[in-house]
């Protein structure tokens, strides 16, 4: 009687059209397979949120004087060393996961082979390494020059995940800049990390009340919060008139979709309720609806660390009313050439410069301005540990992966190898926090037990630049390992199952130790 | 990732065999599942007697009974009450308000390789949410004729106009008369919302409402459900949208909705009569779109392609798929020959963006024009840069996809999904043919038993490179061979030495099993379930049925209106 047309199915076909909700039915044969879908599991409630500084610290300043691979270091005494960059966070490091020795290997790619990258042609140093940050990849397209340098070559992370998890969100993610340059006509790719796609970036806003506006509209749309109780009680009293009109089948598939529609009138209640956004206050004679006056002052430099605390309040806001779970932030830009005199011990200098001149010259006072980010970052960790997340247990920081990073390791020579990262917040478990990992063991213990390098402790500020130059900052360790396989971590955090991101040459699969 | 697949051929193959009316017992379909499903399959033993089990169902049994009668039939099978797939929910709005939506849905489901609705979850529901919002506003923003009273009449009598709003448009989307509890529900909605924000709110919000109801969002044949259980008869209201969105992927039309309250829907003469009238109405292009998109898997060409293809866009993708559908709706609504036409007709839609990609002379800018291709190069829809180019790797062609889907789709002879331990394709080296390094990777004998078949008729199609684009020399600058044998066809026709893609399509469009796959195909997408034994003789007639028409789409469709499946329900308890 079997009929030999009767095929078995492919995979490929199978698989074809079932979006990620599906990815969770059960293995439950029969007819009731067909219903799985309503009861896959919800989308979880876990945030990404990354922090962009441009390179502010000379390598051993900002790595951990910590031996071994993997450190408890969440008393916090390692943070507190003397020149150490994480210094601000050390009240935090419970919270932390600090990792030692990733390098951006795609963008090292392209300045060393350029013949056999994507494209085959060179792209400018330092944007190599702000299109790979987060999607793993060489750049592409362009003319090898400042003007045109070509974009990254693929999806970056953030987009990855609001593309995959959170597009029904109002926001699938957000793009913010503090003051980030706005002139795409020159080193477009040092202005931008997230990516659509191969050379489809997405700039970030910069002004924080256009930011504000464009999240809260109004936030006083009665009839949007009445409407949306009328009708959905509405929908489930049809729902409800059904019910025994239906085969027990159809029962319980029209009883998933009433009780999601029931789950949808709470998240509405709750975003309703999630707290009046607190308007970004005025700055002294702005009128904050005039937009060209608004961005002119977010683009200030002097105005930048009141511009950041306000984009700072935004995106934890957003994040708070779920309105989004993605979030990019950039401090500026790769090569920003800002002057930070609002730090003190750079305005306490003679002659401050400029931070990319700074970066050139290896300048130990770098620090503070590695401080005074790692503070910034620190309010971000505070700030999402203090609200207690509404659709989990524990705070926002839990259930989130915080990211800090910057575009090279060592920018004075364009290197891209050994970037300082550090992740807060476990997501929702997933990560180990409290610790730092070194990812290889070109620095050994021994290497640093002699006098720490820095000028604050006496060594010579050259001998210092050297071993910069010529020792650990530049070598290139084994396992050899990189931003594409943190992404992939992160994307597991997600719950995004996946063995590789980004260009799979510089691909090992998932981080080690980092997981818990 | 690997386990899943599975779970669906057990399932296609539980839903094509689970209790059929020819099964009284109810018993076969766990028989089928525990057993493992593809190897299996009840019901093919009763094929032949009609095991309808209710008084109703008459219409097919005057019809015959296979082996006996004139016309074979086919078998019923429970089903669930199917929710909109995403193309109906969007058709049936622009159809209903004359709104497009730009809200994102929640992905389809699918089932024996076509989408469908299924269960609803939380992202379904929030983005129905949103999508209403977006339609319901664009629908009053724009159009003033859905609300028929005017202004001052408004003022003069807000609820009544009201109720006008709703009488008149909630039947249309539910595509049923509205009962009396469903129509105060929405009388109350305006009551609440209207008094406080004004009329065009009130009637907002009702429209919100209905695109958010079950009555809206599921095919729920409530009317049949009410003649007990069994096997029922499907007429009136339920058949109207049955037809219209077999046929339109949309709602019914007036004329179909009136002709189910008259109650002229009852009788299979009726119903052909009707289905021909949508086959020939425009809207017939767009609900057979949604078949052939989803049958030759052109929903997932990409947005953009790697170097040296970096040129191709978003633009060029939109023209691509546009001179795509304009060849296939060329060649399926022809009077006749619709398949051999598709398969290896000469013409081909061009505009500025796809003319170099087609081989063709430059068009000026404007919309599609026909012409000619090159018959020595390309034939046919099957070298079309939509085919092309979503079977193939950002960068160069993929003669195991371009395989794999000539075996699943065009000769419904599909191959074993790949063991999971087989290591990554490492890419083609320097110097080195495309072809060449597939038949390296392919060449140990454990992966010879499937790939002898897939890659030879891959390797036909190597004169297209990752666009579409016909080529002498492929990637890595090799020259093309694009011949090959072609081994394991059913049809024996389709065996042996090939010269390349153009005389494969035409020896394609010769082929009986091709053409009986194409109706396999149609059938599949129709009755949302992989065919069984005891529809191989309705199937088989139908073919038929297809060759004496000349290969004519309307009589291809307007047969399948005549089956038992599409006729007939179940309805359980």
């Amino acid at each position: 009687m079997k009929n030999p047309r009767i095929p078995q199915f492919s995979r490929r076909r199978l698989l074809q059209g079932l979006g990620v909700s599906a990815a969770a039915v059960p293995f439950v044969l029969g007819l009731d397979s067909l219903f799985a879908k309503a009861s896959a599991q919800s989308l979880p409630s876990k945030r990404f949120l990354f922090m962009f500084s441009p390179y502010t610290s000379l390598y051993y300043n900002a790595r951990l004087r910590v031996p071994g691979v993997d450190v408890d270091i969440s008393d916090g005494s390692a943070l507190s060393a003397p020149n150490a960059m994480l210094k601000p966070l050390a009240a935090n490091a419970r919270h932390l996961l600090v990792l030692d020795r990733l390098s951006w290997i795609s963008a090292r790619y392209v300045y060393e082979n350029a013949a056999t990258s994507v494209d085959g042609i060179s792209h400018p140093g330092e944007s190599n390494g702000m299109a790979s940050l987060l999607t793993g990849q060489c750049m592409s397209g362009g003319t090898n020059d400042f003007a045109n340098p070509g974009l990254a070559n693929g999806i970056s992370v953030d987009r990855a995940l609001a593309k995959q998890l959170f597009a029904r969100d109002p926001f699938p993610s957000l793009e913010i800049g503090v003051q980030t340059s706005e002139d795409l006509t020159d080193r477009y790719a040092e202005k931008v990390v997230s990516y659509d796609g191969p050379g489809k970036p997405r700039l970030p806003i910069n002004d924080p009340f256009a930011l504000f506006a464009q999240l809260f509209p109004s936030t006083n749309d009665d009839y949007r919060s009445m409407a949306d109780k009328s009708v959905l009680d509405t929908a489930l009293q049809d729902f409800q008139r059904l019910q025994p009109k239906l085969s027990s089948a159809d029962r319980q598939l029209l009883q998933q979709h009433s009780d999601a529609i029931r789950r949808l009138e709470l998240q509405l209640a709750a975003v309703g309720t999630c707290g009046s956004p607190t308007q970004p206050s005025d700055p002294p004679t702005l009128d904050i609806t005039d937009r060209t006056a608004t961005h002119r002052w977010a683009m200030t430099p002097a105005n930048l660390p009141a511009v950041g605390e306000l984009m700072t309040n935004i995106a934890v806001q957003a994040l708070a009313c779920g309105l989004t779970h993605v979030v990019t932030m950039l401090w500026t830009n790769g090569e920003s050439n800002l002057v930070y005199d609002f730090v003190p011990e750079i305005a306490a200098l003679p002659a401050p410069v400029g931070l990319h001149a700074m970066t050139h010259a290896r300048d130990p006072n770098l620090l503070y301005i590695g401080q005074w980010y790692a503070a910034r970052f620190n309010t971000l960790v505070e700030k999402l540990n203090d609200i207690p997340d509404s659709s989990a247990s524990g705070s926002l920081l839990d259930n989130s992966l915080l990211m800090w990073t910057t575009s090279t390791g060592d920018s004075a020579s364009h290197l891209f190898d050994n970037v300082p990262v550090v992740l807060a917040g476990s997501n929702g478990g997933y990560f180990r926090t409290g610790r730092s990992l070194r990812f290889n063991d070109v620095w050994t213990p021994d290497e640093w037990s002699g006098p720490i390098l820095g000028p604050a402790d006496g060594e010579a500020t050259t001998a210092a630049m050297d071993k910069a130059r010529n020792g650990d900052q530049r070598t290139v360790g084994t396992p050899d390992l990189s931003n594409n396989d943190l992404c992939v971590s992160i994307l597991n955090s997600f719950g995004l199952e996946t063995e590789t991101f980004g260009d799979p040459r510089f691909c090992h699969g998932a981080l080690p130790l980092i997981s818990a | 990732m690997h386990a899943r697949p599975l779970l669906f051929a057990i399932l296609g193959v539980c839903l094509s065999c689970g209790k059929t009316s020819h099964d009284p017992s109810g018993t076969s379909g766990a028989g089928a599942a525990g057993t493992g499903g593809s190897t299996s399959v009840a019901g093919g033993g009763n094929s032949g007697s009609n095991g309808g089990n209710g008084g109703n169902a008459n219409q097919v049994g005057e019809a015959g009974e296979a082996g006996s009668g004139a016309v074979p039939i086919d078998s019923v099978t429970v089903e669930p009450s199917w929710r909109l797939t995403n193309t109906e929910y969007t058709n049936s709005v622009h159809d209903l308000l004359g709104v497009t939506v730009t809200a994102p849905l929640d992905p389809d489901g699918s089932i024996a390789g076509y989408r469908v609705g299924l269960g609803a979850g939380d992202a379904t529901v929030q983005l129905y949410h949103a999508a209403a919002i977006q339609v319901a506003e664009d629908a009053l923003l724009h159009d003033t004729t859905l609300v028929s009273c005017t202004t001052s009449e408004i003022a003069a009598d807000n609820v009544g106009c009201a109720d006008k709003f709703i009488s008149a448009l909630a039947p249309k989307v539910f595509r049923r008369p509205l009962d009396a509890a469903t129509k105060a529900g929405l009388t109350q909605l305006y009551a609440t919302i209207a008094p406080k924000f004004g009329f065009n709110r009130g009637v907002q919000a009702v429209l919100e409402e209905l695109l958010q109801s079950p009555y809206f969002l599921y095919h729920l044949e409530l009317e049949e459900r009410a003649l007990g259980l069994g096997t029922v008869d499907v007429t009136g209201y339920s058949m109207a949208s049955r037809l219209s969105y077999l046929i339109w992927s949309s709602v019914p039309d007036d004329e179909l909705y009136a002709k189910a309250a008259a109650g002229e829907l009852s009788t299979p003469a009726q119903i052909r009569e009707q289905a021909l009238r949508l086959l020939s109405d425009p809207k017939a292009k767009l609900g057979l779109q949604n078949f052939y998109e989803q049958w030759l898997d052109v929903t997932d060409l990409p947005d953009s392609k790697g170097a040296p293809y970096t040129s191709f866009g978003p633009a060029q993708k939109a023209s691509v798929l546009a001179s795509f559908r304009a060849q296939a709706d060329a060649a399926l609504w022809a009077d006749g020959n619709g398949l051999s036409t598709l398969l290896a007709g000469d013409t081909a839609f061009y505009d500025a963006n796809t003319a170099a990609l087609l081989g063709l002379q430059t068009a000026p800018g404007g919309p599609l024009q026909a012409g000619k291709v090159n018959a020595a190069e390309r034939l046919g829809i099957l070298t079309h840069p939509a085919i092309m180019g979503t079977f193939a790797t950002n960068t160069g062609s993929h003669p195991i996809h371009r395989g794999t889907f000539i075996w699943d789709q065009i000769l419904c002879q599909p191959l074993p999904d790949p063991p999971a331990n087989v290591p990554p394709f490492p890419g083609v080296p320097a110097n080195t043919s495309t072809r060449h390094a597939y038949e390296n990777f392919d060449s140990p004998a454990s992966c010879q038993a499937c790939h002898a078949r897939i890659d030879p008729v891959g390797f036909l199609f190597e004169n297209f490179d990752t666009l579409g684009t016909y080529r002498t020399v492929d990637d890595a600058a090799q020259p093309i061979d694009s011949s090959a044998n072609v081994v394991g066809a059913s049809d024996s026709t389709l065996n042996g030495p090939t010269a390349n893609a153009v005389e494969f399509v035409k020896r394609l469009s010769n082929s009986d099993e091709v053409s009986q796959c194409f109706a396999t195909q149609l059938f599949r997408y129709a009755e949302k379930r992989l065919e069984s034994d005891a529809d191989q003789a309705f199937l088989a007639d139908l073919v038929t049925r297809y060759a004496q028409s000349g290969q004519s789409t309307k009589e291809l469709l307007s047969a399948l209106t005549q089956s038992r499946g599409f006729l007939q329900r179940i309805n359980e308890e």
